[in-house]
């Protein structure tokens, strides 16, 4: 991590929860995270863990019966949780944008592409002039690297492919510039072939506009590629964060480990596939101490009643797990 | 644009078999009445000499498929036979039912928009107010309204506003707007009912959609989202059913005009069954059969252009 | 008349799937009858159809009076104590003849369904189990019969067969039929599909008995939802055709052919109308209420709040 890097969102303490008639679900359990400026960040966890709800709380999008009922999210200096949605709008595609999982779903069928691209930036950009309007349409498609923008302009979604809306998502997202882009499973449900494009183009991309990302995947090779920082969750808490290569080269959480070593490397020899044991808690029912203590091989009795704290256990290498007490206090940084 | 027409010829070319099959039904009707068909279509107290000059004229005594072919030539010359009942003998039932085809047509075409005015903005409300005061009295209301049938809702119409109110006609033309204005709110509400739960279960199913999210994560005012987008989505299977709904209108015409002695094709058709006119009653089932496939034709076709996708199939 | 899009399809499969989940059938049924209980519109359904019904049946033994008897002197008077809904014009005791019009309306009711149901499921069940060419055909008639509104189909026929209550019930069972077929056809497709997976392992002639033992339970439930609210439909239809002259005819004296008969005195003595109305819309509203009510209750999506 680069000293004298200024954090563009800082997030302590988030709580998000959902009140069903059944109980209440605790989907984020006191999440700290911070993203630079200019810098990718990864959030790994599996389906479940809450990854998702971190970008929607982020952007106020928590869907009814769950809302944020703790912590602040400071972006550039400002508690987005405060603002009201009048506000909040004018963040929302303008200074944080977000890439949703499934491209099929996310864009409005009936709507052409350049209707779609044309609401976002005249909202955004005050541009209303329909040449003008037209002329940034297709600069937005050439920047997301599609071969005949004209004529997919004039599309619907229907009529592309997955890859292709991916990249129109991407565009929508990125069309205005922003200072923050959540990407939400950008590759999930794309060929393995063109994942790789999307990525490249990501990454590309946000470094021409001077963006930070947040890149939120269940796989490993995904982050391992984009990000400079991965932070991994579980059960609604962030159990480790390093950089990209400090956290394959050590890491220290047992579910880090447990992830890292599941996954089949190639060239290496393996009769069977290593599994965690066991399954996600129940995120309705309140536990006291680590989220992990059923499915790791070296829970102690302090790990069932007490909740670890996040420790800096050396520079930028943050975990929470009573294995690694050493480092101090919990450093905000 | 291209594919919207290719898709308008596929659907024409559907309908021809439709349209064949029910005048094939119609042809058939004849021979469902009791007793000889030619009692159905001659005058009461007819002489024997009488009887054989109809048969002649029906072509009664031709075999099956030549009276069809008979039959199809015919109506599609527009002769749609003549009727036999009182007060009625001997005109035309073409005739008959071209100078009344404007007046049902317009009780429907009131009763149509009626019933999307009053169930759109209903079931949108609903939905955006799921499970407050307001969707509960609009669901109680369409469960009532729906579980009414046409005739008791004009009934009940016709005693309190022209029996007890006394604001408006009972019956005929002469009153102008105010004459068609009761048989046209019984049809429009009696089928508001069903448009309204069809617009808030769409609207409730669209509005949890990933493309809605996304669209309040670009910033689209909230207004834009429900109104432009989520409106524009939710009310595809809504048109859908338009065709259905035109049907419904048919029959309910044929129903409410009944009520209200309005002068349509239905009261035509109710009246010709009393007077054991068959002829006309033919006519006149032809006629809305042709309606509801003609209704049904520009139903889908409107929504096919309002629904890029549907072009494909 | 028209329904509503039920998607009877997915209902078909979650059905299928969430009674394997629950052990069976037996079990099945008595989860259904427990979350009915709970449902307020089963409740409130069942017992507007079991008092409607049970005026039914023991009209004959009530103590009102002869539906058939007019009274020259009693001609056209509005409610009273001696009669609750009036007389009508020929002196007869409205009270009694709603109710005795109740087994009428009821017994036409539910009789054109259950022949509507059984012409569906015949057609349906020998598209899905043919296939092909036969399939083919009966598809499209569904098709037909689906689009075109029951309604006008049982005017037509109706009205050419002439007024009589074996009439009536033949005009709305051939018109209404389609939506059971489709139901059922549905069913028998996939089970058909899964059937040709194991065809393979030369199961031969247990065909047809899989056909009709897997088919039949598991499109048990749809088919009551869709049977209590083609009971409502049907007695919609028998009383608006009733009302237009071509339903049934006395001595089997409707509620509808009593709107027929009181149109006319609607000015002086609306109670000769207004109170078969009612009638009508209850027993409506009723078997409209359990319909809806068992849907709710059969479909599982129905439990708690997604997402």
């Amino acid at each position: 991590m680069t000293p004298g890097r200024k954090p563009i969102l800082e997030i302590r303490g988030l709580r998000t929860q959902f009140f069903l008639q059944e109980g209440t679900v605790t989907a984020l359990d006191g999440i700290d995270l911070t993203v630079y400026e200019r810098e990718s960040v990864g959030i790994v966890g599996e389906t479940g863990c809450g990854k998702s709800m971190t970008a929607f709380s982020i952007l106020r999008l928590v869907p009814h019966p769950g809302r944020i009922t703790g912590g602040s999210i400071q972006f550039k200096g400002i508690d987005i949780t405060k603002l009201d949605l009048d506000q909040m709008r004018g963040i929302r595609g303008k200074r944080i944008s977000m890439i949703f999982q499934d491209p099929s779903t996310s864009l409005d069928p009936v709507f052409t592409i350049r209707q779609q691209l044309g609401e976002v930036i005249s909202l955004h950009q005050n541009v209303y002039d329909r040449a003008q309007l037209d002329a940034r349409i297709l600069e937005a498609l050439r920047l997301v690297r599609i071969a005949a923008p004209e004529s997919v302009m004039r599309q619907y979604p229907h009529e592309l492919s997955g890859g292709m809306k991916q990249r129109v998502m991407i565009a929508l997202a990125l069309s205005c510039s922003p200072e923050l882009l959540i990407a939400d499973e950008p590759t999930t449900a794309l060929d393995v072939t063109i994942q790789a494009q999307v990525l490249n183009l990501l990454k590309d991309l946000i470094r021409t506009t001077g963006s930070s990302m947040m890149l939120i995947t269940h796989n490993l090779g995904v982050v391992a590629e984009t990000c400079d920082r991965i932070c991994i969750m579980y059960a609604g808490r962030i159990v480790e964060e390093a950089e990209t290569f400090e956290l394959f080269a050590s890491p220290l959480h047992p579910y880090t480990q447990g992830l890292l070593a599941a996954f089949p490397k190639l060239g290496e020899q393996k009769d069977e596939l290593l599994v965690i044991r066991g399954t996600v808690p129940n995120l309705m029912k309140p536990f006291p101490g680590c989220s992990f203590v059923d499915r790791c091989d070296r829970a102690t009795e302090k790990c069932r009643s007490v909740r670890p704290t996040r420790m800096e256990v050396s520079p930028g290498h943050f975990v929470s797990c009573h294995l690694h007490p050493s480092g101090g206090e919990v450093s905000r940084v | 644009m291209a594919d919207l027409i290719s898709y308008v010829i596929r659907k024409l070319l559907l309908a021809i078999p439709v349209v064949i099959l029910a005048t094939l039904i119609v042809f058939l009707l004849l021979y469902l009445t009791p007793g000889d068909p030619v009692s159905a279509l001659s005058p009461p107290h007819a002489t024997a000499a009488q009887l054989d000059a109809i048969r002649e004229k029906w072509g009664l005594l031709d075999p099956p498929y030549v009276q069809y072919g008979k039959f199809l030539w015919r109506i599609s010359h527009g002769d749609l036979g003549t009727s036999i009942g009182f007060g009625t003998r001997d005109i035309a039932v073409s005739s008959l039912i071209t100078e009344r085809l404007s007046n049902t047509l317009m009780l429907m075409g009131i009763g149509l928009a009626i019933s999307y005015s009053m169930g759109i903005p209903l079931g949108i409300l609903a939905a955006l107010r799921q499970n407050k005061a307001a969707d509960r009295v609009i669901m109680v209301f369409t469960l009532v309204t729906y579980a009414m049938p046409s005739f008791w809702l004009g009934l009940l119409f016709l005693l309190l506003f022209s029996v007890y109110l006394g604001w408006l006609p009972a019956e005929g033309t002469t009153g102008g707007f105010g004459s068609i204005i009761l048989p046209a709110m019984t049809l429009g509400i009696g089928n508001a009912a069903l448009t309204t739960r069809m617009m808030r279960s769409s609207m409730l199913e669209v509005i949890r959609m990933d493309h809605i999210t996304q669209l309040r994560s670009r910033g689209i005012p909230e207004r834009e989202v429900i109104f432009k987008h989520a409106l524009k989505n939710a009310i595809l299977p809504v048109i859908t059913v338009i065709g259905l709904d035109i049907g419904w209108f048919v029959g309910g015409a044929v129903v409410v005009e009944t009520v209200f002695s309005w002068p349509g094709i239905g009261l035509l058709m109710t009246r010709g069954i009393l007077n054991a006119d068959f002829p006309v009653v033919q006519g006149c089932i032809l006629v809305m059969a042709f309606f509801v496939i003609i209704g049904n034709l520009m139903a889908d076709v409107f929504y096919a252009y309002v629904d890029p996708r549907v072009r494909l199939g | 008349m028209k329904r509503m899009r039920m998607s009877p399809r997915r209902m078909l499969n979650d059905t299928l799937l969430s009674w394997k989940a629950r052990g069976g059938f037996r079990q099945t049924v008595a989860e259904i009858i427990e979350r009915g209980k709970r449902n307020a519109m089963v409740v409130i359904g069942t017992t507007i159809i079991v008092i409607l019904i049970s005026l039914a049946i023991l009209a004959p033994v009530l103590p009102i009076s002869d539906p058939a008897m007019q009274n020259p002197n009693a001609e056209e008077l509005s409610p009273t104590w001696n009669h609750w809904f009036g007389t009508d014009n020929l002196g007869h005791d409205v009270f009694s003849r709603v109710i005795w019009g109740a087994r009428i309306s009821l017994f036409v009711g539910t009789v054109a369904v259950l022949f509507s149901l059984l012409i569906g499921m015949t057609l349906g069940l020998t598209a899905g189990y043919f296939g092909g060419k036969i399939d083919y055909l009966i598809s499209g008639a569904i098709d037909l019969f689906w689009t075109f509104p029951a309604f006008l189909l049982a005017l037509a026929f109706a009205s050419a067969l002439g007024p009589s209550l074996s009439n009536v019930m033949l005009a709305i069972a051939v018109s209404y039929w389609a939506g059971f077929a489709r139901l059922v056809r549905g069913q028998a497709l996939t089970v058909r599909e899964r059937q040709f997976v194991e065809a393979s392992r030369a199961l031969g002639a247990n065909n047809r008995r899989i056909m009709f033992t897997h088919v039949l339970p598991n499109c048990l439930a749809p088919l009551i939802v869709w049977a209590s609210i083609g009971v409502a439909d049907a007695i919609t239809i028998e009383s608006s055709l009733s009302f237009l002259g071509v339903g049934t005819q006395p001595p089997a004296a409707s509620w509808g052919y009593m709107l027929y008969r009181g149109k006319t005195f609607i000015e002086e003595a609306p109670w000769i109308s207004v109170f078969p109305g009612i009638a009508i819309l209850i027993a409506i509203l009723g078997f409209n209420l359990l319909g809806d009510g068992l849907r709710d209750v059969l479909d599982p999506r129905l439990k708690g709040l997604r997402r």
